[in-house]
């Protein structure tokens, strides 16, 4: 904050931070600013013009098209859209199984620290959000966790890559076999975040019709339209996807489309960077003297999972740390660190709560 | 004609649904935005409304296979932007006989017709924005006309951020170089303007 002592009407206009809070101001940068201009209230005079000079760079707005032009071009489209096979709205997937047929124990996972995956033979009072099944098939052991709920659920692996797993839908896998050959099978939607294991082990996803094989990476699997199709996004790092005719290596901000009719399996363009890989979160998670519930809020936000701070005081412990690169339990692992706290994996949400004083 | 104000996020899950009717509002709704922003590129009109109608027809042809969007107006741009890189090169005359590289794609900003803005500022203005290059301009319209922020201007030029950062601080500190800030901070209130004025005279 030191550099905001001598800063004049040109620092304040390239000032990256300054520009954006300007532009487009949210309740994060207002109270940033705010305590910028109460320590330094001599500057506000020169950041109030920088201010006004950036609200009133003029621009000559709005070409519109003209209005026999914008008709050709609706009457071009609808032509378009005509000629074209035309599906009407596709039915709602109705898929939530009876849980009558699930006639066994469930359990509630709870964590502390690592993320590791413990076994707890706790019942829970309350019905679990993650429903994890154990079947007992010959001498193996099969954990199938399936998400109930109508939010995302986070699922650690015993290897310490992380699931997102959609609602409706379920991933399977045998925990014993898991050491030495680490093989998920998925139903539905999910985003992994797979951790590199020495020597060269390869983390290997199946679903209805593709297989992906990764040695450390993230990625989504995601089932599109009525289930006739199956996409799979790259974030970081390099995926290999096979299906039964064809096999493709996958990088980041890359994706592939499988269409279920005629088993084609092809790369897409992107439009936009995939939400994390590292061109999308580059300085998302640089954090300066941020405060904890900020972190997580971002954390949250972008891995599209709930993070609770059990303490009001915890809250406000700041963070300075540069955690891009990371994956999610590394930077939970940082973050805990530094703001002397826990985190526990509860119910398939992360919950924060401070360290026991001695 | 009347327009229901509803929800993007509507129309856009109505339309990957196969709704017609949702999607040509689309198009209607995104139509001047795109041509505002397309013909910055080329003063081409016909092109680019060509250009304009192909990226809807194709989100059309893969509306089942398309990412969540969280924004449909930043998608749009961005394939507009992408198809512009390619078509335009195909229309212009090209004397040098190199590939057409995507940072050569002209961009055209203007200052706005306002009576309040002296002349001699004006005039300020316009050679500074003559000595702009292309990206400078595009930046200078998607930061400070819509408003993006740094990272989705990144994204829609496909440039990194620092890229982006490197063209708005030497696009500002141009303009600081070309004109003095009291002159243009006196613009907002017209009235100081004119005692400056008279007391430089």
């Amino acid at each position: 904050m030191e550099k905001y002592e001598s800063y004049q009407v040109a620092d304040f206009l390239v000032d990256e931070d300054f520009v954006d809070w300007v532009l487009t101001p949210d309740e994060i940068s207002d109270a940033y600013w705010q305590r910028v201009f109460a320590r330094y209230p001599d500057r506000k005079p020169d950041a109030e013009k920088a201010r006004e000079i950036l609200l009133n760079i003029r621009i000559r707005p709005h070409r519109t098209m003209p209005d026999d032009m914008r008709e050709r071009l609706v009457a071009d489209v609808q032509d378009h859209i005509d000629r074209s096979p035309h599906r009407d709205a596709l039915p709602k997937r109705g898929i939530l199984l009876g849980l009558g047929r699930w006639a066994a124990v469930a359990s509630v996972l709870t964590f502390m620290g690592i993320l590791v995956y413990d076994k707890v033979d706790t019942v829970s009072v309350q019905p679990p959000v993650g429903l994890v099944i154990k079947k007992e098939h010959k001498n193996q052991e099969t954990q199938r966790v399936y998400n109930t709920a109508e939010t995302p659920l986070l699922v650690p692996l015993p290897d310490k890559s992380m699931v997102v797993l959609d609602p409706d839908s379920y991933i399977e896998y045998d925990e014993t076999e898991f050491k030495t050959q680490r093989r998920v099978y998925l139903s539905g939607g999910a985003f992994f975040e797979v951790e590199r294991q020495e020597p060269h082990m390869p983390f290997v996803v199946h679903t209805e019709h593709l297989t992906t094989k990764v040695l450390g990476t993230s990625f989504r699997i995601a089932v599109i339209g009525n289930r006739s199709a199956h996409r799979i996004t790259v974030n970081t790092g390099l995926v290999e996807v096979q299906s039964a005719k064809t096999v493709l290596l996958v990088a980041a901000n890359q994706e592939v489309v499988y269409k279920v009719d005629n088993g084609s399996l092809s790369q897409e363009d992107m439009v936009e960077y995939a939400p994390l890989s590292l061109e999308a979160v580059e300085q998302i998670f640089d954090f300066q003297a941020a405060r904890l519930d900020t972190v997580l809020s971002v954390l949250a936000e972008r891995y599209n999972i709930s993070i609770d701070i059990s303490n009001p005081e915890l809250a406000k412990r700041t963070i300075t740390a540069s955690l891009g690169e990371l994956h999610l339990y590394e930077k939970l692992e940082l973050i805990s660190k530094a703001v002397e706290a826990r985190y526990a994996l509860i119910d398939g949400r992360i919950v924060m709560t401070p360290n026991e004083n001695e | 004609m009347e327009k229901v104000a509803q929800c993007d996020t509507v129309l856009w899950r109505q339309f990957q649904a196969g709704d017609a009717h949702a999607f040509t509002l689309l198009v209607d709704r995104y139509s001047d935005i795109l041509y505002d922003y397309g013909t910055r590129f080329s003063p081409d009109g016909e092109l680019i409304k060509d250009c304009i109608q192909d990226v809807f027809c194709v989100l059309w042809n893969r509306r089942e296979y398309l990412s969540e969007v969280s924004s449909v107006k930043f998608y749009l741009m961005k394939a507009l932007r992408q198809r512009v890189i390619r078509e335009l090169p195909k229309w212009q005359c090209r004397i040098s006989l190199d590939q057409p590289h995507a940072d050569d794609l002209p961009f055209d900003i203007e200052i706005k017709d306002d009576p309040d803005i002296p002349l001699e500022i004006r005039h300020k203005l316009i050679s500074y924005i003559k000595g702009l290059s292309p990206r400078q301009k595009e930046l200078l319209y998607l930061r400070f006309y819509k408003n993006l922020k740094q990272e989705k201007v990144a994204q829609l030029m496909g440039l990194n951020r620092q890229s982006v950062y490197n063209l708005q601080r030497s696009a500002l500190l141009a303009l600081r170089k070309l004109i003095d800030y009291e002159s243009i901070a006196a613009l907002i209130s017209p009235s100081f303007f004119f005692i400056f004025f008279h007391f430089v005279k």
